[in-house]
């Protein structure tokens, strides 16, 4: 969905008001692409939620210095973003073992040959619950920064200069990933059963 | 600068196959068109991942997440005036502390210079009864502003 500057102006200036209500339409507005942000990353849901309401607590205090420069779903998003890494970082520091970005697999560097031809029941594959908990599973398996890209790119559907936007990611780096991910989890749908 | 064709123009020289990343593409704009299955079987199983990426189980937020958020959020901002408040107090007290201290040390090293062309306005009584008048109104300066506000 496009952002409409007039209508983030006027619930900007609703907020900074302190119209009645208008802090928690804000929040009802952007709370979805907030989880999505955050999610994938922090992983954890009760930790999730804690993020999430950290971050509009951010965007409350720090709304007035917002200059619409850019819109303000990116914004926010871009706030939520860094709270969730930091979440994470501070997580392992304490002792988990997360990792913000996967190292590079092999696999992945060897596309699938062009002249490949295979029977495939799309179907069927939409269909198959094995494969989709493989799948979900391999979708858990990923770094939390790949996890996140994917999340932004296939569910809230923004584009990659918006993502770029968000998470300060060089534009061709969060290609890399997309590209990799994809292939990686494209692969399994390839070798039914095959645990990876 | 001569690139190869597969390579994309990125900055972390990864490579990408152009033609993979094309048919993944193509693949998630035939999902969201929600175009009939046909072509390779690579794009159709990128199609799958799709499908399954925007059908993942995801733990949602409460319904009630923005109206306890805002809840929190305007507590919170409202203890933090309250905290702003005490401090902006305290610290007024404090100055009005120092201005007080600063006043004596003058008075007591400087007084004797002059107190006496005062004691030459009037007798030392009256003089007495202006310094006790001073301090009252000092005091209560003060008293006023250590109390909170909104308090009798």
């Amino acid at each position: 969905m496009k952002p409409d500057p007039q209508h983030e102006r006027a619930l900007v200036e609703a907020v900074l008001a302190r119209a009645p209500g208008a802090f928690e339409r804000l929040v009802r507005e952007y709370e979805g692409l907030c989880w999505h942000c955050v999610h994938p990353i922090v992983r954890h849901a009760d930790d999730a939620r804690d993020v999430c309401q950290e971050t509009f607590l951010r965007v409350f205090r720090h709304l007035g210095q917002y200059r619409f420069e850019s819109p303000l779903k990116f914004w926010i998003a871009r706030i939520a973003h860094s709270i969730a890494l930091r979440h994470v970082q501070r997580e392992r520091r304490i002792g988990g073992d997360a990792v913000l970005v996967a190292p590079d697999d092999d696999a992945a560097d060897a596309p699938a040959r062009e002249d490949e031809i295979d029977a495939f029941d799309f179907e069927a594959a939409c269909d198959d619950e094995a494969a989709a908990s493989r799948l979900h599973a391999a979708i858990a398996r990923l770094a939390p920064i790949q996890r996140s890209l994917l999340t932004l790119y296939h569910i809230e559907e923004l584009s990659i200069p918006d993502i770029a936007a968000i998470t300060a990611l060089p534009a061709g780096t969060i290609k890399s990933h997309l590209y990799r991910s994809r292939l990686r989890l494209r692969e399994l749908l390839e070798a039914p059963g095959a645990a990876r | 600068m001569n690139r190869r064709p597969h390579e994309h123009d990125q900055d972390d020289a990864t490579p990408i196959d152009e033609r993979e990343w094309a048919l993944q593409e193509q693949a998630l704009e035939d999902e969201r068109r929600g175009t009939p299955p046909t072509g390779d079987a690579r794009r159709l199983r990128y199609r799958v991942l799709a499908r399954r990426l925007r059908a993942l189980p995801d733990a949602a937020l409460p319904s009630n997440f923005a109206w306890r958020t805002a809840q929190a959020v305007e507590r919170r901002a409202r203890e933090e005036a309250r905290a702003f408040m005490r401090f902006r107090r305290r610290l007024y007290v404090a100055f009005a502390l120092v201005y007080a201290a600063c006043a004596l040390i003058v008075a007591v090293l400087h007084g004797r210079a002059w107190l006496p062309p005062w004691h030459d306005l009037g007798d030392a009584h009256a003089l007495r009864w202006l310094f006790a008048l001073l301090a009252c109104i000092g005091i209560g300066t003060l008293l006023r502003l250590v109390r909170p506000r909104g308090r009798s």
